[in-house]
């Protein structure tokens, strides 16, 4: 049995998506995540609050993607810390503390870069976006940005079937690929 | 020949949602399809785009959350006890000192916040305190308790024996009362007429006779003991002249005699009870001697007299 059964059951609620699930998620995690840095990091309250924020983003991709499953090995705020240490890192903040080496390591170095990266991609997606056309653009942001399920998707723009919506989603793909 | 990937297939690679045999295949055949790179390459871009776009989305609403004023004041005073206990990061700690010299109001916050840990500090202190006496209390012999003298002003003295004697008096008159009255001892006494097989033999035609004698009795039964009274003595006078046997006459007539002086003990006459049982108690024949004897000295006893 593992012995982070409550921990599971909230990793469960969160990977529904559901705001409130999040939110709650949030407010809890927030001033133990802050303190930590700033009594180990000379992060200000005020940086520590940005580097939550972008621990949150990796944490909430990795989450949604599946990438964090039962059985877990640390509770869901060392995980945390853990990202918002690699973040850390990677900005070079407080190289000298040694403060790191109480935090495992969450192994999500990939995810923390792909995060880094994504910014440029971003811009490239915004200007793709205004090029394929009203229906397209909608029904992508439907399903990557607000993070629709296919049916949701399919009832929301009154598509015939999943399997319709689907192939839509791809098409749109493709043409969003062929204006690279 | 190479296989040809779809876009759904290289969306579920980039999520890693491919099974550990699709992942194997799809990276034999990248490491040297070059389209296959190129598609992957611009997917991969798109659907970063995409998670960063969604993750400007999710920043967006963890910014809503911030912005209410609780927060705020948790901050500092998470702030400000973070010093207190001198655990922040050096480099923090001097920012914190700088902003104390500079800010008086927030000095005068971090005053009162430094009180308000002193005080729980002293509580802390002090309950441990009294539980440590409590251990100690605990590991003594228990010494032999000397009685307790209790002062009980005269008042209270007077109150607690008026109410002694007024529940000893209660009690008391309800023993005597239950047991000694004069209605109790008839009831005591009392014993119901002889059965019809012991009288109705030898009665022949005295029918109506006999049933007065019932009724005599029925009413010394509903406590009309005076109108019992009356009927037994008509009874009595009416017995000669039924010319019973020796025997029957006798029942009959110590019967009677028995339940005058309980009819007379009934409505209170107590000297004329106690004259007929003295009658009856000296007759050696009476069926009731010995009766007449007990219920005299119940008669006599402090008892009775308190309950009449």
């Amino acid at each position: 049995m593992s012995k982070y059964q409550a921990e599971e059951q909230w990793l469960a609620q969160l990977q529904t998506g559901d705001d409130q699930h999040w939110k709650a998620f949030y407010e809890e995690v927030r001033q133990a995540f802050r303190l930590f840095f700033i009594k180990k990091t000379s992060l200000s309250m005020e940086e520590a609050s940005e580097l939550l924020h972008e621990a949150m983003v990796v944490f909430h991709r990795k989450v949604m993607s599946g990438g964090l499953q039962a059985p877990l090995e640390s509770k869901l705020s060392t995980y945390l810390i853990g990202i918002g240490k690699m973040l850390a890192r990677k900005k070079e903040i407080s190289k000298a503390d040694q403060w790191d080496t109480e935090i495992p390591d969450p192994g999500v170095a990939p995810d923390v870069e792909r995060y880094e990266n994504s910014k440029a991609n971003a811009l490239l997606v915004d200007r793709l976006l205004q090029q394929i056309g009203q229906p397209c653009r909608q029904l992508l942001e439907l399903f990557y940005i607000k993070g629709y399920a296919i049916d949701a998707v399919m009832t929301t723009l009154d598509l015939p079937s999943e399997g319709a919506t689907r192939k839509k989603k791809f098409d749109c793909l493709k043409k969003m690929r062929t204006l690279i | 020949m190479a296989k040809i990937f779809t876009p759904e297939e290289i969306e579920a690679y980039y999520f890693g949602r491919l099974s550990d045999r699709e992942k194997k295949e799809f990276e034999q055949q990248l490491e040297n399809d070059k389209s296959l790179q190129a598609e992957l390459d611009s997917y991969t871009k798109i659907l970063d785009g995409f998670m960063a776009k969604k993750a400007e989305k999710f920043l967006q609403q963890m910014k809503s959350w911030e912005n209410h004023n609780e927060f705020e004041d948790q901050d500092e005073i998470a702030w400000i006890e973070c010093y207190l206990k001198d655990d922040l990061h050096p480099t923090n700690k001097a920012k914190f000192e700088t902003q104390l010299t500079s800010d008086p109001a927030f000095a005068k916050k971090v005053a009162q916040q430094q009180q308000l840990i002193d005080g729980f500090e002293a509580k802390r202190s002090q309950a441990f305190a009294e539980k440590l006496k409590t251990w100690d209390d605990d590991s003594k012999p228990v010494p032999v308790k000397p009685k307790k003298t209790k002062v009980v002003s005269l008042f209270q003295r007077v109150a607690i024996a008026a109410s002694f004697v007024l529940l000893l008096g209660l009690g008391t008159s309800w023993y005597v009362n239950t047991n000694f009255s004069n209605t109790a001892l008839v009831g005591k006494f009392y014993q119901k007429p002889l059965s019809d097989n012991t009288l109705g033999g030898n009665i022949g035609n005295k029918s109506q006779w006999l049933s007065n004698y019932e009724s005599a009795h029925q009413k010394m039964n509903n406590g009309n003991f005076w109108n019992a009274r009356q009927d037994f003595e008509r009874l009595q006078a009416e017995l000669y002249e039924l010319q019973l046997d020796d025997y029957n006459e006798q029942l009959y007539e110590d019967n009677i005699d028995w339940n005058i002086a309980l009819a007379w003990l009934g409505i209170k006459d107590i000297q004329k009870a106690s004259n007929q049982l003295t009658t009856i108690s000296k007759n050696n024949d009476h069926t009731y001697q010995e009766k007449a004897k007990e219920l005299l000295q119940e008669l006599d006893s402090a008892w009775f007299d308190i309950a009449n």
